[in-house]
C-alpha cells in the first residue's frame, strides 16, 4: 500500500546509508538499478565496492526490500559471496564459495544481534554440507564432521572459551572419533588447558558411557 | 581364467602402491626415507574454514595412548607429510600458539593414507561482512529507491 510516511522512511535510509559510505572518486562506476518493466519494481542495483570502475556487487531487491547481495571479491566474474538479509535488513547469512568457483560450497549463520552461530562447510564441494562449525559469544564451541560421506558425524570437538584472552579466542576441550563409523564415537581425548592430551578413554560398546583407556587395556 | 585374473590382481596391486611410492619419493620434495611393510605415511593438506590453505602450521601425529610420535609444519601450498609410522589408529592435530585448532582420525592401513583437514583459523574471517551500507549508498546515489518510493509503493511487500 501507498503511504506518504514510506517515502520520508525511505529518504531518511538514503540519507543514513550515503553517511556511512566513503566519498564517490573518480573512476568508480555510478550505480545501475535494474527495473522490471512491467511492474515498475527494483529488482536489483549494480555497485562498485572497490571503486576501481568494475561492477563487483549486485544488491538483489524486492521493490524495498533488499534479498541478497552477490560479491565478486576477486572479480573474475564469479560471485564468491551471497550476503542474505531479513526484512529488518540484517544479516542472517553468508554463503562462501570456498574453492573460488562461483558455487556455495560453505554457509555461514548469524543471529539477531550480529553474532555468527555456525558455519557449515561442504569439505569436498560435493554439495553435500558434512562439518558444522558451532559458535556461543562469537568463540568456537564445537565441530561435528563426517569424513565418510555417510552422512552421520563421525567427529566430535568441543571447545571451551579462553579466559581472559581476546574474543574469538577458546581451546580445544575434547576430540571424539568414530573410527569404525557405526554412528557413536569409540574413542576421546580429553584435552588439559596446556593444549596436550590429558586422558584417553574408549566406549567400546558405544552406550555413550567412556572410560579411561588405561583401564581397559589393564595393568602393563 | 576369473581365477588366474584375480590371482594376478591381487598380487599386483601392492606392487603398484609399492612402486608409486617409490615414484613419489624420487619427486622433489615430496618424501624421503624408506616405508617397512607395516608401515605407512600419513600425509594431506590444511585449509582453513573459509578455504584459504594455511601454511606454516604446526601439525602433530598423535597415536592412541594421546602421545606425539610426529611432527611437521605445513608448506606453503598446506601440505604436510610425517614420517612413516607402523600401523595402527592415529589422530592428527593442527597446532596454534600449542593449542588445538583441529583434529581428524586415521586408520592407517596402507603406505600412504592422505589425511586433508579443515582447522578453524580464522574464524574471524566470517564476522567481518554486511556490504548494506554500500548498497544503500548507491541506492540513494542514482535515487533508486525514491523511484520506488515515488511509485506509489515502498513497503517492500510485492
Amino acid at each position: 500500500m501507498a503511504s506518504p510516511h514510506n517515502g520520508i522512511v525511505l529518504c531518511a535510509l538514503c540519507a543514513a546509508f550515503a553517511a556511512c559510505a566513503p566519498a564517490e572518486d573518480g573512476a568508480a562506476h555510478a550505480a545501475r538499478a535494474k527495473y522490471d518493466p512491467a511492474t515498475g519494481r527494483l529488482e536489483q542495483i549494480e555497485f562498485d565496492t572497490t571503486r576501481n570502475g568494475r561492477y563487483d556487487a549486485v544488491g538483489v531487491m524486492h521493490g524495498t526490500r533488499v534479498d541478497r547481495i552477490e560479491v565478486d571479491e576477486d572479480e573474475d566474474g564469479k560471485v564468491d559471496r551471497w550476503e542474505y538479509y531479513d526484512e529488518a535488513r540484517r544479516l542472517v547469512q553468508v554463503g562462501y564459495s570456498r574453492r573460488n568457483n562461483g558455487l556455495v560450497d560453505a554457509t555461514a549463520f548469524f543471529d539477531r544481534d550480529g553474532a555468527i552461530e555456525r558455519i557449515e562447510i561442504s569439505t569436498r564441494a560435493d554439495g553435500q554440507f558434512n562439518r558444522v562449525e558451532y559458535y556461543r559469544a562469537d568463540a568456537l564451541a564445537r565441530v561435528e564432521e563426517d569424513t565418510n560421506g555417510d552422512r552421520r558425524p563421525d567427529k566430535w570437538e568441543s571447545y571451551t572459551p579462553v579466559p581472559g584472552a581476546a574474543s574469538g579466542a577458546s581451546r580445544i576441550g575434547s576430540a571424539a572419533f568414530d573410527d569404525a563409523f557405526r554412528g557413536t564415537p569409540n574413542r576421546r581425548f580429553v584435552y588439559g588447558a596446556g593444549g596436550g592430551v590429558l586422558r584417553v578413554e574408549v566406549d567400546p560398546d558405544g552406550d555413550g558411557q567412556f572410560v579411561d583407556a588405561a583401564v581397559i587395556a589393564g595393568p602393563p | 581364467m576369473k581365477k588366474t585374473l584375480c590371482v594376478a590382481l591381487t598380487c599386483l596391486l601392492p606392487c603398484t602402491s609399492v612402486g608409486s611410492l617409490l615414484a613419489q619419493s624420487q619427486a622433489a620434495g615430496t618424501i624421503k626415507g624408506v616405508v617397512l611393510p607395516g608401515t605407512g605415511v600419513v600425509s594431506g593438506v590444511v585449509a582453513s574454514s573459509s578455504g584459504r590453505r594455511v601454511s606454516g602450521m604446526a601439525m602433530q601425529l598423535v597415536n592412541p595412548a594421546g602421545l606425539v610420535v610426529g611432527k611437521a609444519v605445513t608448506t606453503r601450498d598446506g601440505e604436510y607429510t610425517f614420517t612413516p609410522v607402523s600401523y595402527d589408529v592415529y589422530t592428527v592435530q593442527c597446532m596454534d600458539d600449542d593449542k588445538v585448532i583441529g583434529t581428524a582420525a586415521v586408520t592407517l592401513t596402507a603406505p600412504m593414507h592422505a589425511v586433508d583437514m579443515v582447522c578453524t583459523s580464522d574464524a574471524l574471517f566470517w564476522q567481518k561482512w554486511g556490504l548494506l551500507a554500500g548498497l544503500g549508498a548507491a541506492a540513494a546515489a542514482i535515487g533508486a529507491v525514491g523511484v520506488v518510493a515515488a511509485r506509489g509503493d515502498a513497503s517492500g511487500s510485492r
